[in-house]
């Protein structure tokens, strides 16, 4: 860990990993929150491995391959969103089926780019070290725009989650609200992509709001948890895997994993303390 | 100039695919009733209610809500739904639910006015949830997440009151003292309630509409044994009581 600290203070790539890891993460837990408490995780995986797609296609024109992830992100939110509420489709069945065609579009773009030479890998597992400063200038304003998109329809997007038919009987287009909220989602994705890749960006934006949703009662506070959590569990994913040089992005990942079993174990411990004291008390 | 009814049904009906739940329905509400609608289960009262806020599109006949579409007049309806449309561990204390009533009253961005709070407080002052405000909806019982839902109603200000069986999982002293709140608020908006409680309904409220995939009117006091029984189609005890409000 010294080692990384020293390597931080002299290194221009970790510091900008670790800003990305920061600003990623706010954005990761404002709209992760959302993904746990309108369980749409399976959603965002499907939309998240659609993102291969845009990829693919922004290699096959010599596009950006950062435009090419956001367009694809936000087209198959939308497309997802509408298709369940207007043709009343089944969402498992979408998130099938957008899931792999949409890995499959960027495979076959990929396959015939002429000079093949994209390293698939940092797509599919992520490479922060490889993260610019116009990479970190571009999640600074995506964290903006979440931020004040939440803040000014904060009411409508909470009462679209807690209770749909109330909400459209107070007058909130609940489906433009549904559908915003999954864009957003899109944009959080693509945010985390460069920082856990594709494959993995499903487990940071849930385990951090999950396991601080063990504690926290409000929207408010899970999200600004969820935020500080994700930090933590980045920068030590991030100062783990530098020294033995393992990858950052699987490294995060894990550290996730085990802050949300230590979430569930902790809050089995105090129900059961609490209890017990209960229990005393009478 | 004659007022505008609170609700207009004409010629109603509506089904489910293919099977019918109600038949040329035809009703009249006026501003300031307290309207009762009775009727055995699966006779149509929710689908009923939800045609009245333009959840259901009628497949013929036309209704009017406040002199406009029922979509239009949504917002100065207050609903009390059945069954809550929400699931029990979503993160959110009461006064937070309380307070999504004021949207579509108050302005459409940004955050509450002390306005909306001092009306949510009034609203869980009323229902005696008040001291539970800050505790999660998680850890309510049926009969505070009910009452939860009736605050959160009348938070709305609405002209027109809609109660789906508010009182389902309320017993009985409870049951009695939100009906004679309900009587309070009636001085100043139109309520239409929807019980399966007969004997129960006709204590409070002015006219009862009774349905059977058709619906018939009454006065509360033309209401006897006969023509529970023409609805119900067995014989159903009635338990006579007073007046005493």
């Amino acid at each position: 860990m010294t080692g990384f600290l020293h390597a931080l203070v002299h290194y221009r790539f970790l510091q900008l990993a670790l800003g990305a890891c920061l600003l990623a993460s706010i954005g990761c837990g404002i709209m992760g929150t959302f993904v746990v408490v309108r369980r749409v995780g399976a959603m965002t995986g499907g939309i998240a491995h659609t993102v291969l797609a845009g990829l693919g296609i922004a290699y096959f024109l010599g596009g950006s391959p950062i435009l090419g992830a956001t367009l694809a992100a936000l087209v198959s939110a939308v497309l997802i969103g509408l298709i369940k509420l207007r043709w009343q489709q089944d969402e498992e069945v979408l998130i099938a089926a957008f899931w792999s065609v949409g890995m499959a579009t960027g495979v076959l773009f990929i396959s015939m780019t002429p000079g093949y030479n994209v390293n698939l890998m940092n797509y599919l597992f992520g490479n922060v070290l490889l993260v610019s400063g116009a990479d970190v200038m571009r999640m600074l304003i995506l964290d903006v725009l979440i931020i004040i998109t939440v803040a000014l329809f904060y009411r409508q997007f909470l009462a679209t989650a807690f209770d749909e038919e109330f909400a459209l009987l107070r007058g909130v287009n609940v489906e433009l609200f549904y559908i915003l909220m999954l864009a957003m989602i899109a944009l959080t994705v693509v945010l985390l992509i460069q920082i856990v890749g594709l494959i993995l960006v499903i487990a940071l934006l849930v385990l951090p709001a999950a396991s601080v949703g063990q504690f926290a009662g409000s929207l408010p506070r899970i999200m600004a948890g969820a935020a500080v959590l994700s930090m933590i569990v980045t920068f030590l994913g991030l100062a783990l895997s530098y020294a033995p040089d393992l990858p950052a992005g699987a490294t995060i990942i894990i550290v996730a994993g085990i802050t949300y079993v230590g979430a569930i174990v902790l809050q089995r411990l105090l129900v059961r303390r609490r209890k017990r004291r209960l229990a005393g008390a009478e | 100039m004659t007022a505008v009814p609170a609700i207009e049904i004409d010629a109603v009906s509506f089904s489910y695919g293919d099977n019918p739940v109600i038949e040329n329905v035809s009703l009249a509400v006026d501003r300031g009733e307290f309207f009762g609608i009775i009727g055995p289960n699966a006779s149509g009262k929710s689908t009923l209610l939800r045609l009245m806020l333009g959840l259901l599109q009628p497949d013929r006949g036309s209704i009017s809500v406040l002199g406009t579409d029922p979509d239009a007049a949504r917002t100065r309806i207050g609903y009390v739904p059945q069954h809550p449309g929400y699931r029990r561990e979503f993160p959110v204390c009461v006064r937070d639910v309380v307070l999504m009533g004021r949207i579509g009253v108050t302005a459409a961005l940004g955050r509450y006015s002390r306005r909306d709070h001092d009306c949510a407080t009034d609203a869980m002052r009323a229902v005696q949830v008040d001291d539970i405000a800050d505790r999660p909806v998680a850890g309510l019982s049926g009969g505070q997440a009910q009452r939860m839902l009736i605050a959160r109603a009348l938070a709305c200000e609405p002209e027109i009151l809609i109660l789906d069986e508010p009182t389902s999982n309320i017993d009985l002293r409870a049951e009695e003292s939100i009906f004679a709140l309900l009587k309070q608020y009636n001085a100043h908006m139109t309520i239409i309630v929807v019980s399966h409680d007969v004997a129960f309904i006709s204590a409070y409220v002015g006219r009862v509409g009774c349905l059977n995939h058709t619906l018939i009117c009454h006065s509360t006091g033309e209401l006897s044994g006969k023509t529970i029984e023409e609805l119900y189609g067995t014989d159903i005890r009635m338990i006579q009581h007073t007046h005493t409000h």
